[in-house]
């Protein structure tokens, strides 16, 4: 048997997996809310794979087996907002999200983005999935206002703007207890604990009009670990060349 | 003449041991709180040489490797001589790999699913992540300590025995608290893996097995040599 086939082999596909990881980032570097991914490198040990397994002897057997690869979402890191001046455009300062229904009628999470009237009147993503503040925006209204503390009025012709609806904020205990769906949205795990707030209370933060939040991707310390990743894995591949040569060297020993 | 063939075959065996450890560091070069193995022959006593495979050996190269920033509140690294003390099962294991996160119970554990352990024992179980640590491990949910983490050092250092380059295992009384021992948090401890270092000790260790190859085609040469030799003599 040889070992340092199989490490190697390993060290090659978590490699990857980082690799995968960074490119993602890196392709959403644009992505107005997105969260970049980090990679979480860690030792695996040979007998280690179930850790439920109880085992009292530990000096047979044990032996380093590579190195796995995880990623974790960086959700409480915050993007720079950016001014666009759209009145549909609504971005969170803080770390609350806003709730959206999902196509089956579960509740997402939302970290902000440009919104959009449905054609059944209600205020919506602009994929089309209403907020779940129900807020029905009238037809003949010329512009909305979202204040910071989450009201929503709508002004219709010359007169003052009346109040259509409040957007409240959630906030997760654990950003460990939200999956990552596309489009930016997210979905809590079940049991997960979410905090109802009004904007600006219990650190949801605030509600801003006419902004964007930017991806939290830094195009730098990507690439610095772009780079590393790189040479990591032409490291794992001379390994994989070493190995292979101490088996030709075995083969060769019958002449 | 027989030790010859033992001592390839040995040089043979332990090479390919040697290469397994390297591959091993290689692999590693980005996990955190890594420490890289060093293979080391201990030196064999006079002519009762065992094979050489028995008497290859690994040791942690236990230095501090460069702290860097994350972010993530539960990225704990620690600064100075020490360990955190986890649990996997009902085994005591210590490790400086600082990357934790809150399983669905609570509990505070490693991506290998190990349980990381209050100062004083039992498994710390946070409501939350976003909490602060300080240095000497104390943790504050809102300004309020709920817990605090153990951070332990041996007194003798062959105490500790390592499973691999993270992890390690030691008799609980072994260990004692560590007093130079500095938590960081929002920050990982790099892994010292030279990547140098660890490309020249594999190309060591082929050309250590073309050896140890050569030696067997030597004693296969000796061998046939003195077939034929003897062969001629006895016509």
């Amino acid at each position: 048997m040889n070992g340092a086939f199989h490490i190697a082999a390993i060290g090659l596909g978590a490699q990857q997996r980082a690799l995968d990881t960074i490119a993602n980032n890196i392709s959403n570097v644009n992505t107005p809310a997105f969260k970049r991914s980090g990679v979480r490198f860690s030792e695996m040990l040979a007998t280690r794979a179930d850790p439920a397994a109880v085992r009292t002897d530990l000096d047979p057997a044990v032996s380093p087996a590579g190195v796995m690869a995880d990623t974790l979402f960086m959700l409480d890191e915050a993007g720079k907002l950016e001014a666009t001046g759209r009145p549909y455009d609504v971005a969170i300062d803080g770390h609350g999200f806003i709730e959206v229904m999902g196509p089956g009628g579960e509740t997402l999470l939302w970290r902000g983005g440009g919104l959009k009237v449905g054609e059944d009147g209600l205020l919506a993503t602009a994929k089309g999935l209403p907020l779940k503040a129900a807020i029905t925006v009238p037809d003949d209204a010329t512009t909305i206002e979202i204040g910071s503390d989450g009201v929503v009025r709508a002004k219709v012709g010359e007169a003052d703007a009346v109040e259509i609806g409040q957007i409240m904020l959630v906030k997760a205990d654990d950003s460990a207890a939200l999956q990552r769906l596309d489009g930016g949205f997210y979905r809590a795990e079940e049991g997960a604990r979410l905090l109802d707030a009004q904007p600006g209370e219990d650190g949801v933060g605030l509600l801003v009009q006419g902004a964007l939040e930017g991806s939290n991707v830094e195009l730098t310390a990507e690439m610095v670990q772009l780079m590393m990743v790189q040479r990591s894995y032409a490291a794992n591949a001379q390994i994989v060349q070493a190995a292979d040569q101490l088996m030709g060297i075995a083969n060769n020993l019958k002449r | 003449m027989q030790g010859l063939i033992e001592s390839a075959s040995g040089i043979l065996s332990a090479s390919e041991r040697r290469l397994e450890n390297i591959s091993n560091n290689v692999s590693n070069i980005s996990t955190p709180g890594f420490k890289r193995q060093i293979s080391f022959e201990e030196v064999m006593s006079g002519r009762e040489a065992e094979s050489a495979e028995s008497s290859l050996r690994h040791r942690p190269d236990l230095s501090q490797g460069q702290l860097s920033r994350t972010g993530n509140p539960l990225d704990l690294a620690i600064s100075g001589a020490g360990f955190f003390r986890l649990r996997a099962g009902d085994e005591i294991l210590y490790s400086r790999h600082g990357q934790f996160k809150i399983a669905p119970d609570g509990t505070v554990v490693t991506p290998q699913g190990h349980v990381l352990q209050q100062s004083g024992g039992g498994d710390l179980v946070l409501e939350r992540s976003a909490v602060e640590v300080l240095e000497d491990g104390t943790i504050l949910d809102e300004a309020r300590p709920v817990g605090r983490i153990g951070m332990y050092v041996a007194a003798d250092p062959a105490a500790m025995r390592p499973l691999g380059g993270s992890i390690y295992a030691a008799a609980e009384d072994a260990m004692e608290d560590a007093p130079a021992a500095a938590l960081r948090q929002g920050m990982v401890e790099a892994s010292n893996v030279v990547l140098g270092d660890e490309m020249v000790a594999m190309m060591a260790t082929v050309r250590q097995a073309e050896g140890g190859a050569r030696l067997v085609q030597i004693y296969d040469d000796l061998l046939g040599r003195a077939i034929t030799t003897f062969g001629q003599g006895g016509k």
